[in-house]
């Protein structure tokens, strides 16, 4: 005891008042035993039906108030007076019984089941298992077969639409790529957005790439690689359960990390089964590309009809007018518009092609073949991955343990370099010493390395350069050798790109598709460790102390390379790398106490305190113009000056005292309250906050009694306030370095570091000393019913919130001399209801059939922004582009709204046309959209036939607004399906936007559309300026948003029959054959729209050049022994 | 006893959850970043700051609306039709206010209780120049109260005539700092002139004498000029380097790596009206026997057949030693970008001379910057070597009634006018200041004759950046648009 006091000292370290606090309370305890005189007994709880053991059964001494509740393993022990008689042990859900104790010690006693369904157990924010039905809350509990059905080799991913008021979504199909979770709709506006992770009690790190907004790079943004969220180091298949803690009532302990919810993770244990359990999984997926954009291919690159081979756009000749046959090429070195040559790797030659003219609109552009579906061949494959799992346990009633071992491998669905790997290995042992000492342990060591594509905003992005490239471009020869004539050297592996078909000048301006996917590398190598330990000594049968320790720490180590003649400002050559570090600490003290207040009265409380830090460092450079250029990633291939070294860290320590209190009042109305008062290093000038919480649960069918219809009945109320931390290292106005980020205009940049000494100003964020947690006070009403002895289960749940203090980086009119003030302001309401149904429509020894279904709908407002001036204006950019269509924060409207230019209306709301009918363009932004669903949710169901089973889950997503980015850009490059079109121009004639008049009985490239003032033609001079996706006038592209998809469907069968298990002494071979993602149905065109331009973050709703979503087809068998 | 123990070891436990503050105190100093900083090292970020607000997206869209460039491709072939809007200038305005602004006001917080009065003089011409410009491009402005958040959160709209007074006086009160040469900033601080009072106070005339030209008060812009900058090597440049993301040339990274192809010369509709003016193959060409702009239009802008960014479209050049090319053209990747020069000051001297009705001495002053034009001027050397030019001597007779300067007939001060705003125009190629001129003198018989590029009008000013919209309540309402006229123009 002493030893584990110590250790708990060293741990705490510096806090001898709490030490000397605790020292005193063990000396209590030891006084509490000495003076027990009278007899004990102790003995465990079983249930008939499982055999496991029952936690948290009551068990008093009857008519009297002496009793105790059963710990985590079902034992007992209770002190009882020489005169008692008889035990009463009672659990909601079990048939309570009475039994005589006579001279026995020992009685372990086995509890039936009260109704055909066990009573849902669910896990708490402290790691305890407690009996939902006690609860005041609306819990969601995924189990981890679900998970593993799934067949995500994600574990966000593979929680898709499994749970009411939980919205995932992917960022895109590229392998491990991150994906945002929301609970509740959004808790936050710049905070930390997603929930708390705490697997078997320990807070891990769920960050994509950097884990403060302040931090630049981050790694989601609107260019760059789609990163991963570190909660994929979890493998799926070590999980147990997982339960998501919706509401601020349930998760309040956690204070202000707790407001976008906790996610609690049970990870699987060894168990008492008398042999080596024996489980290989084995899990093999082909994944494809979901949706592609549709694409022109009837018009050649050029511009106003003419055919150009270096024209951005493709609004060129008409391919089907060409001649046909061979280019016409400029061989010539004395020829007029000689330009050298290019030679491919496989001896390929290609010469300048005259350009077209006003009567000869081809030009020497001969053939008529387009490539539009080759480049899709030569980028898109189907990809696959390979995930295997084994796991050994075993154990006995002092002790189990748990090895697994999971490897998967992926290759994406691009033929380059995409891929993702993941190894772990965990290991979980407990042992219980004796009736007071028990440890358990946990260690997960995982190892995942990617590959991954450039997407979105850049102009070394796959889809940039892919869809742009004219449709009559053959862009398979990407890459060879540019001779600027026969007698130059060779200028070597220059970069051949739809604008520099010739390769003849070292910026391709955007990428070959080929290029992206094959001479760029960004790759991420994670070592990470999470360790936990717990050890719990019970020294009297109403108290138990548990002291939980546990740390989670990992290293990114990400390169990025773009080979020398890669677009822009990499035609130089530029290699960035990073280590990305993060260690998280985490220790708990908690003491438990159980007892009866009187026998109609149970009661619970906890104790705890704990201290957290969380250091996160970052620490690498990029550089520039290399050398050689195909010398080694090493920093020495640059000049100092292309050098760019950078380092960050920060730090977080935590610590919060806290308590919980349950009580139960005949066995039907129940309380419960928790408080945590918490402070943290990153608050301003006060220091700590509390954060209380109730919920109340009533059984009223204890009271009305069940019958053939009702059999269960519970209504529930809860309230709570949760938190958002403010970002380390805010309470003051820093100053910074104007280097490479401060003062630019589209690109370029004066820095420092070329001028002068270097220059250092004020930063442009201003700082608030007085800095608070957000504040997220919610309330919750709900019932959960189950009707027809327990065959249909129906949970609803209204709730609301409201979010006051929230921390933002208030976007200040820019006179006042700052960009962006970092406070406490503004506050946002959620108000929403759940519902989650089951049914069992059938059952019998062979057949079962089971529906399930889930909706939700989240309804928030942003009801202030602090602001300095006009508030109701105030406008927070959470992602997108400021110039063209973002993703905003907007008093009155609800968060993460699209944001853009509008039409100029008139004062009736009809559009304010130009003299031609066109639309024009209000002068300044209003909001164009909510990206937000109006509901979502999901219905599903299993149908099995003995030891085969059906499964499908349809999830569906409605209302929400859509950018469709990609679309309206291809516009202007005259790529798009749309603008490739024909038409007859009526008699009568229409005018251009030009104002130019074209004759009925043309046919014209374009599309007639009315605005208003009757029908105009669209054609090359609207489509490339007002009419196309750079223009201001972004109101014109927003589409419905809305989707319904067939997330999952599989096909089990379980190989287990008597003859089969003593033939080959298995238990079983599971089979299955499963579906992700097979069908969809939306209005959006050319993209799925679960996408996200800015990756996991807030901003929502955008497509610009977004890597592709993906289907899979997944197999998988599983041998148990 | 055993309730009493079990009570009594709650009881303590509540009492001792106390938060532990102390565990948590004294951590959240940024690692990263200092709280203060010496003024020399801000000044050099004011400066960075403010250069940016002329040579950034203020200069090329300024050069697309007065008829130099043209955007062909993406956001800028729908600005060139004057579809821009008040979010394209948020960038620009964050650099004006924060960037120059705010942070001078630290420099001169630091420096002037101190009496560092060289110092603090550049400050205030540095300052004027950031606000003399945003205000010449937005008309109404925050000024008297901006850039004070401590004093003022929602800054008030100055008039734009009340900015342009008040600029005149911060002028002068740095002219006089500077004069007094006490408190030279440290080597290294100041990029222009390495903190030479001399060199600051002929700018600070030079701009003065800008501002009133803004304003139409010539006899005023002409006395400045007097004592503004008075050689070529007493310009203000912003020097360029070759290093990407640090010092390159705005122009060249915009026109190349960044934004390839956004912006050419030449389109659909013809010719920048600039390069029908240079371009000697053009009927417009305004060379003559005595003028030979050959060195000049090829040191601006590259052939079609040439062009880089624009295949098959006339562009601003930006041919670069540094990347291997044997010409270094204007908007060369390490082009020093003009920002107060010896070529604005003495036309300035010209056109207020003739303004003032003094022929004989606004000539002189032309003939003498053509003849610093005819030793190569500011072209570069490799464009003087490679390509001829010729700047003679105008005479007066050239400006009378059927001169070589006057083929129309009008009077010979409105030739000679006519022929130095022109030499403005064409001087100030890429410069807000060329699109200040065509504004200022848009109508009148000097005018530049430039048409719209699309619809009847030429647009007047840039909108007010959204955040300033949406944050600041004093924003003139409705927002004026692009085509509304401002109070100097008016």
């Amino acid at each position: 005891m002493r030893n584990i006091f110590t250790n708990f000292a060293v741990l705490a370290s510096r806090r001898d008042r709490l030490l000397s606090t605790w020292l005193l309370a063990s000396l209590i305890l030891i006084g509490t035993q000495l003076q027990a005189q009278e007899r004990s007994i102790s003995g465990q709880i079983t249930s008939v039906d499982s055999g496991d053991p029952l936690p948290g059964v009551n068990v008093v001494v009857k008519g009297t108030t002496n009793g105790t509740i059963s710990d985590i393993d079902g034992n007992y022990r209770l002190t009882i007076g020489e005169d008692a008689e008889t035990l009463v042990f009672s659990f909601i859900g079990l048939v309570t019984k009475e039994v005589a104790i006579g001279n026995q010690s020992t009685l372990n006693v086995e509890l039936t089941d009260d109704t055909k369904q066990l009573s849902e157990v669910v896990v708490t924010a402290l790691g305890f298992e407690e009996d939902a039905d006690a609860r005041g809350l609306a819990f969601s509990k995924v189990e981890g077969e679900s998970i593993a059905r799934s067949g995500e080799n994600t574990l966000i991913n593979s929680l898709s639409g499994k749970a009411a008021g939980v919205q995932i979504a992917r960022s895109s199909g590229d392998p491990g790529a991150a994906a945002y979770i929301q609970i509740r709709g959004q808790n936050t506006i710049t905070g930390e957005s997603q929930p708390l992770i705490v697997v078997d009690g320990i807070p891990i790190s769920n960050t994509v790439g950097a884990p403060n907004a302040d931090i630049d790079n981050s790694g989601e943004n609107t260019a760059g690689v789609r990163q991963q969220s570190r909660m994929n180091d979890i493998n799926p298949s070590d999980i147990e359960s997982l339960q998501i803690l919706k509401g601020a009532s349930a998760a309040a302990l956690w204070g202000s990390r707790a407001a976008n919810g906790v996610i609690v993770i049970t990870t699987k244990k060894g168990r008492d089964a008398g042999k080596l359990d024996i489980t290989f999984r084995s899990t093999v997926s082909l994944d494809q590309v979901n949706v592609l954009h549709p694409l022109q291919n009837k018009f050649g690159q050029g511009q106003g009809g003419i055919y150009s081979p270096t024209s951005s756009r493709s609004f060129g000749d008409r391919i089907a007018d060409r001649p046909g046959g061979a280019d016409e090429q400029i061989t010539d070195p004395n020829a007029p518009g000689y330009g050298g040559f290019f030679e491919a790797r496989d001896g390929d030659r290609y010469y300048a092609i005259p350009s077209g003219s006003a009567d000869d609109p081809n030009g020497g552009k001969n053939s008529r073949e387009t490539f539009n579906d080759a480049r899709e061949d030569q980028v898109f494959q189907t990809g696959y991955f390979v995930d295997n799992y084994l796991s050994m346990s075993g154990g006995n009633e002092n002790g189990n343990f748990l090895l697994s071992l999971g490897h998967m491998t992926q290759e994406g669905i691009y033929r380059g370099v995409s891929d993702y790997d993941r190894s772990t290995i965990r290991l979980n042992a407990n042992r219980k010493f004796n009736d007071i000492v028990r440890v358990s342990s946990n260690a997960t060591f995982a190892r995942t390395t990617s590959n991954r594509i450039q997407t979105g905003s850049n102009l070394n992005g796959l889809y940039l350069g892919m869809l742009r490239a004219a449709p009559d471009f053959n862009g398979e020869d990407y890459i060879g050798n540019y001779f600027a004539s026969p007698e130059a050297a060779p200028i070597l592996n220059r970069h051949r790109s739809y604008r520099r078909y010739l390769a003849n000048n070292p910026n391709p301006i955007y990428n070959n598709p080929l290029w992206t996917i094959n001479e760029l590398q960004n790759s991420t190598i994670v070592n990470r460790f999470i360790m936990s330990a717990e050890i719990g000594i019970k020294p009297v049968n109403w108290f138990e102390f548990i002291a939980r320790g546990g740390a989670d720490t990992y290293e990114d180590q990400r390169k990025t390379y773009f080979p020398v003649h890669s677009a822009g400002a990499n035609s130089g050559g530029r290699y960035e790398e990073f280590i990305f570090g993060e260690t998280q600490l985490n220790f708990d003290a908690i003491g438990r106490f159980s007892f009866a207040l009187s026998p109609d009265i149970s009661s619970s409380v906890n104790l705890g305190w704990n201290i957290n830090q969380r250091n996160y460092n970052r620490v690498g450079g990029e550089m520039q113009n290399f050398l050689i250029p195909d010398g080694p990633l090493d920093f020495s291939n640059s000049v100092g000056a292309d050098r760019f070294p950078d380092d960050t860290e920060t730090l977080v320590r935590t610590t919060r005292t806290y308590a919980t209190a349950n009580f139960g009042l005949y066995d039907q109305l129940y309380v419960n309250a928790t408080g945590a008062l918490e402070s943290a290093s990153s608050f301003g000038a006060d220091k700590t906050f509390f954060y209380p919480s109730a919920d109340v649960a009533w059984q009223f069918t204890q009271l009305t009694g069940s019958n053939a219809l009702l059999s269960f009945g519970k209504i529930r109320a809860g309230y709570g306030q949760v938190g958002v931390q403010p970002d380390p290292h805010r309470t003051n106005t820093d100053f910074v370095a104007a280097d490479n980020t401060l003062f630019g205009s589209w690109g370029a940049i004066l820095s420092g570091v070329g001028y002068g000494n270097g220059a250092f100003v004020q930063g442009e964020q201003q700082g608030d000393p007085n800095l608070r947690p957000e504040i997220k006070t919610e309330w919750e009403v709900g019932t959960d019913l189950r009707f027809f002895n327990d065959r249909l289960r129906a949970g609803f749940t209204y709730y609301q919130n409201e979010i006051v203090d929230l921390l933002l980086d208030v976007r200040l009119p820019s006179s006042v001399g700052f960009e962006t003030s970092y406070t406490n302001a503004g506050s946002m309401e959620n108000k929403g209801w759940e519902v989650d149904l089951g049914l069992n429509v059938f059952s019998n020894q062979d057949w079962s059939i089971d529906l399930f279904a889930n909706a939700n709908q989240n309804i928030n407002e942003v009801t202030s922004l602090g602001g300095s001036g006009d508030s109701d204006s105030d406008v927070i950019q959470l992602g997108g582009f400021s110039t063209l269509t973002s993703s905003v924060a907007k008093v009155g409207e609800p968060l993460s709204a699209l944001f853009g230019g509008v039409y100029l209306r008139n004062a009736d709301g009809s559009l304010d046309l130009d003299e031609n009918n066109f639309p024009q363009v209000a002068p300044d932004f209003g909001v164009i959209g909510d990206p937000n669903p109006v509901w979502r949710g999901g219905i599903g169901g299993t149908i099995s036939w003995k030891n085969l089973s059906l499964y499908a889950l349809f999830e569906t997503f409605q209302g929400s607004s859509f950018a469709p980015n990609t679309k309206s850009v291809l516009y202007n490059f005259g790529k798009h399906a749309d603008t490739g079109n024909e038409v007859v121009v009526p008699s009568g004639g229409l005018v251009n936007y030009n104002g130019d008049v074209i004759e009925g009985g043309t046919t014209v490239r374009g599309n007639i559309r009315d605005f208003g003032g009757g029908p105009v033609i669209l054609d090359e001079a609207w489509y490339t300026t007002l009419g196309q996706g750079f223009s201001n006038l972004q109101e014109q592209f927003i589409v419905d948003g809305s989707w319904t998809r067939l997330r999952e469907v599989s096909l089990s069968y379980s190989l287990t029959s008597e003859k089969f298990r003593e033939r080959t002494k298995l238990q079983s071979i599971d089979f299955s054959l499963r579906g992700r993602n097979l069908l969809l149905w939306t209005d959006v065109v050319g993209i799925d729209p679960e996408t996200s331009l800015d990756g996991a973050t807030n901003g929502r709703g955008q497509d610009y050049f977004n890597n592709p979503g993906t289907k899979s087809y997944i197999f998988s068998i599983a041998i148990n022994y | 006893m055993k309730i009493l123990s079990k009570y009594s070891l709650l009881t303590l436990l509540i009492f001792s959850l106390s938060a532990c503050e102390g565990l948590v105190e004294d951590l959240n100093d940024d690692p990263n970043n200092p709280a203060d900083a010496p003024a020399e090292l801000i000044f050099t970020g004011v400066q960075l700051a403010n250069a940016t607000t002329h040579t950034g997206l203020t200069a090329r869209m300024a050069a697309i609306w007065s008829g130099q460039m043209k955007g062909v491709d993406r956001q800028w072939s729908d600005f060139h039709v004057y579809n821009a809007g008040a979010s394209n200038f948020t960038n620009m305005w964050d650099n004006i206010y924060y960037g120059t602004l705010r942070n001078s006001r630290i420099v001169l917080s630091k420096v002037e209780p101190l009496g560092i009065r060289v110092f603090a003089g550049m400050t205030k011409v540095t300052q004027a120049h950031c606000m003399g410009n945003a205000t010449a491009l937005w008309g109404d402005i925050p000024f008297s109260q901006a850039a004070q958040i401590e004093e003022f959160e929602s800054p008030l709209f100055d008039s734009q005539m009340d900015i342009y007074t008040s600029l005149q006086s911060l002028l002068d009160e740095g002219i006089a700092d500077l004069e007094s040469g006490i408190g030279i900033p440290a080597s290294g601080t100041d990029i222009y002139y390495n903190g030479d009072p001399a060199s600051w106070e002929a700018a600070a005339y030079t701009l003065k004498a800008r501002f009133y030209m803004d304003t139409k008060q010539y006899d005023l812009a002409f006395a400045a000029a007097e004592q503004g900058i008075s050689s070529f090597a007493g310009s203000m440049y912003l020097s360029h380097g070759t290093t990407n993301d640090v010092d390159r040339n705005f122009y060249w990274d915009f026109l190349g790596p960044s934004r390839g192809g956004d912006i050419a010369a030449e389109d659909a509709q013809g010719e920048s009206y600039l390069v029908t003016l240079l371009d000697p193959a053009n009927d417009n060409y305004r060379g003559n026997a005595k003028t030979d702009e050959s060195a000049r239009f090829n040191f601006y802008y590259l052939g079609a057949d040439q062009a880089i960014n624009t295949p098959g479209r006339i562009e601003p050049n930006t041919l670069s030693l540094s990347q291997g090319d044997t010409l270094n053209a204007m908007f060369a990747e390490n082009a020093s970008f003009p920002l107060i020069t010896y070529q604005e000051n003495i036309l300035t001297l010209a056109e207020t001379s003739i303004r003032a009705g003094n022929f004989d001495a606004a000539l002189g002053y032309l003939n003498e910057y053509r003849a610093f034009l005819n030793e190569g001027g500011y072209i570069d050397a490799t464009y003087q070597a490679a390509f001829t030019l010729a700047y003679e001597p105008y005479v007066a007779e050239d400006f009378a009634p059927g001169g070589m300067e006057n083929a129309d007939g009008i009077a010979a001060n409105d030739a000679l006018l006519r022929e130095i705003v022109e030499e403005r125009y064409v001087t100030f190629y890429g410069q807000t200041i060329a699109w200040n001129d065509e504004r200022r003198t848009r109508g009148s018989l000097e005018g530049i004759p430039i048409s719209p590029n699309i619809g009847a009008e030429l647009p007047w000013r840039f909108v007010y950046s959204q955040f300033e919209i949406n944050g600041n309540p004093n924003v003139p309402r409705p927002v004026p648009g692009p085509f509304e006229n401002m109070t100097i123009y008016q």
